[in-house]
């Protein structure tokens, strides 16, 4: 909360900013856990400065073009509020057993009536973004090591009225963690005055 | 660190309403539970990350119970458990249908692992857990190749300080050989080492083996030979050592010098020649010379016997002051005039408090060790002790009762003393995984 004196009101964050905020949100936070979670070698990331501290983003570009893409097309449904759940889920490359989810839901906030009335700083969701980063990290104390090596895909969740690009995305399975052997962990949250975003990861546990 | 509760996270309660340790382990339940990443956070300087991972639920349980209660809760588990061990090991001569004592340790491990997120300490007494149950079970043949000893083997090894010891053990001693986690450990140990070639020959010796699972093993080979073409590692000297399990290192002379010796050999030598008495540096003489004994691995030996070039004979204490001889450094000793410390001048007059004549027993004797040399006591007898009591006077001073604990928490100090001792144990276990082994580990 800046103490600052404002000589003019905070602008009210647009639908448009929300969304690309969210969006590269995805970005970063997709990155990263791809990179704590060891998918893909270490050097094939580098550091770019991002919310006030270094994030790890890919080099290689294929990876970062398909990323792209996908997030073009979150974009786009989230302007729509066409998705509510995005997923980005660790699968063993040979088996094809699901070992982690990481489930990133989306609500939009309903506009209060009277106009909007908190403008929530940037510095404050900025905040919170690094500390879901943070927690992303830590969560290396109880996630397990994979042996072998992991693929990932990005689920999205979207609602019946939503456009999907039938050569871009498959109707799939939700790749879920087989009952009985998954453990969740709700990581922390944030929100702008538009989107609220709640970060969870359930991961395989065998007994 | 408080548990933030503001508005922007919704904290799942756990189902429970106060969920108990024994809840969250005799599980089943409680699998659709959601942690709470800040509990975990909080405290995750405090978690060490195991392999296959950890449990969340039994994270956020054990580190939402208060301490007090946690300990009370874990100790009363651990006395169970405790049982359980000593029926199993009495029973399984008798019979074969009650409790495995390996089962029975496999568990108790694997509660110790969850319960004490802290790893190896002196409340978990998880090394001292391992050690037991690995030498425990280790003469019986029907464990040798039973995956869940070698697990424990393997996770003992991961405690120690030189887990490349106790892995040639397990090679020479036939324990998990059929396993392929043997070799790929021992493997990455030697790696880890810079012991680059001999990663590279347990490699082999495990797929020479046919060693399950064996296309897991051979990936992981290759991944090592990988690694070892982009960054090959320096190898170390290998001395000469059979297919065997690799054997301690022996160096027989290569000659004698006239000249003075330089440097301390490492490894032990037989006796070659009696160090000369102007060396700046002492070479150690092995006094018993060792034959050398081809392929086995006998005796990983006791800690006093490996390390015993770092221990200085023990020589009986003579009358005399230290001879300067043993050390390796000379001090200048200050000139021939020493300094005589001072001494107080002998009180010509002692000090007399007043004193009504009658009453002797009322004044405390002045403080007598302050000046035992030179002072009397105010009754005009030489003290040189603590003031005894005098005859006549009735006040004893007070004297130091020395240590003489009164145990009014006996637990405390038991559990003090205990921690003390399981302290230096896991630390002596560290340094020598063997050392309750006594001379023979090697069952024939």
């Amino acid at each position: 909360m800046g103490p600052t004196k404002q000589a003019r009101p905070l602008q009210a964050i647009s639908l448009k900013g929300s969304c690309d905020i969210v969006t590269e949100f995805f970005k970063y936070g997709v990155n990263t856990i791809l990179f704590q979670r060891g998918v893909y070698p270490s050097d094939d990331f580098h550091m770019v400065k991002k919310y006030g501290q270094t994030v790890l983003v890919t080099q290689d570009l294929a990876l970062e073009n398909y990323l792209d893409r996908i997030l073009i097309q979150v974009n786009k449904w989230l302007l729509t509020g066409s998705v509510t759940q995005l997923v980005l889920a660790i699968i063993a490359r040979d088996t094809r057993v699901t070992l982690e989810r990481w489930v990133f839901d989306i609500t939009v906030n309903e506009p209060s009536p009277g106009g909007p009335t908190a403008f929530k700083p940037e510095a404050e969701f900025q905040s919170e973004i690094r500390r879901i980063l943070k927690q992303i990290v830590s969560s290396e104390t109880f996630l397990p090591n994979f042996e072998d090596p992991t693929v990932f895909n990005i689920l999205a969740y979207t609602k019946q009225s939503a456009d999907v690009p039938a050569e871009e995305w498959v109707d799939t399975d939700p790749m879920a963690i087989e009952a009985g052997k998954s453990q969740q962990v709700k990581l922390r949250s944030f929100s702008t005055d538009v989107h609220r975003i709640e970060a969870m990861v359930a991961y395989r546990y065998d007994e | 660190m408080s548990r933030d509760t503001r508005g922007s996270i919704s904290v799942m309660q756990l189902t429970t309403p106060s969920p108990t340790l024994d809840d969250v382990f005799n599980d089943g339940q409680n699998h659709n539970e959601l942690v709470d990443a800040d509990v975990i956070e909080a405290v995750k300087e405090n978690i060490q990350p195991l392999q296959q991972g950890r449990r969340a639920t039994a994270l956020s349980a054990i580190f939402s119970t208060p301490l007090v209660q946690r300990d009370t809760i874990l100790s009363r588990k651990r006395a169970r458990f405790r049982l359980q061990v000593t029926q199993a090991l009495e029973d399984v001569d008798e019979d074969e249908g009650c409790e495995d004592p390996l089962d029975v340790y496999s568990r108790f491990v694997a509660w110790t692992l969850e319960s004490y997120p802290q790893g190896q300490s002196a409340e978990s007494g998880l090394m001292e857990l391992l050690e037991e149950a690995t030498r425990q079970l280790k003469g019986r043949d029907k464990y040798k190749q039973d995956p869940r000893y070698l697990k424990l083997w393997t996770l003992y090894a991961g405690y120690v300080e030189k887990p490349a010891v106790v892995y040639s053990y397990l090679l020479a001693n036939e324990i998990g050989t059929d396993f392929s986690q043997l070799y790929e450990a021992f493997a990455h140990v030697l790696e880890r080492d810079g012991r680059g070639r001999e990663a590279d020959e347990m490699y082999i010796l495990g797929i020479a083996r046919n060693a399950e699972p064996l296309e897991h093993l051979k990936k992981r080979y290759a991944d090592f030979q990988r690694r070892m073409l982009a960054a090959p590692l320096p190898l170390p000297p290998s001395p000469p050592r059979s297919t065997g399990a690799p054997t301690i290192g022996r160096r027989t002379v290569l000659g004698e010098t006239s000249s003075r010796p330089s440097h301390p050999t490492g490894t032990q030598v037989d006796v070659f020649s009696v160090p000369q008495p102007n060396a700046r540096l002492q070479i150690f003489v092995d006094p018993t010379s060792e034959k050398a004994d081809g392929n086995k691995f006998p005796d990983v030996g006791t800690r006093v016997s490996r390390t015993k070039e770092n221990r200085p004979e023990i020589h009986k204490m003579g009358d005399g002051p230290l001879s300067r001889s043993r050390g390796t450094q000379r001090i200048i000793s200050a000139p021939a005039s020493r300094i005589t410390p001072f001494r107080d001048p002998p009180a010509r007059v002692a000090f007399v408090p007043f004193r009504d004549d009658e009453d002797a027993s009322a004044m405390p004797p002045p403080a007598a060790s302050y000046k035992r040399t030179a002072s009397t006591s105010w009754l005009g007898m030489p003290t040189d002790a603590d003031p005894p009591a005098t005859p006549g006077s009735r006040f004893t001073p007070y004297r130091d009762e020395g240590v003489h604990e009164t145990p009014r928490r006996p637990s405390m100090l038991t559990a003090r003393a205990k921690k003390g001792e399981i302290a230096s144990e896991a630390e002596a276990l560290r340094r020598d995984p063997f050392k309750n082994y006594g001379v023979q580990p090697y069952d024939v």
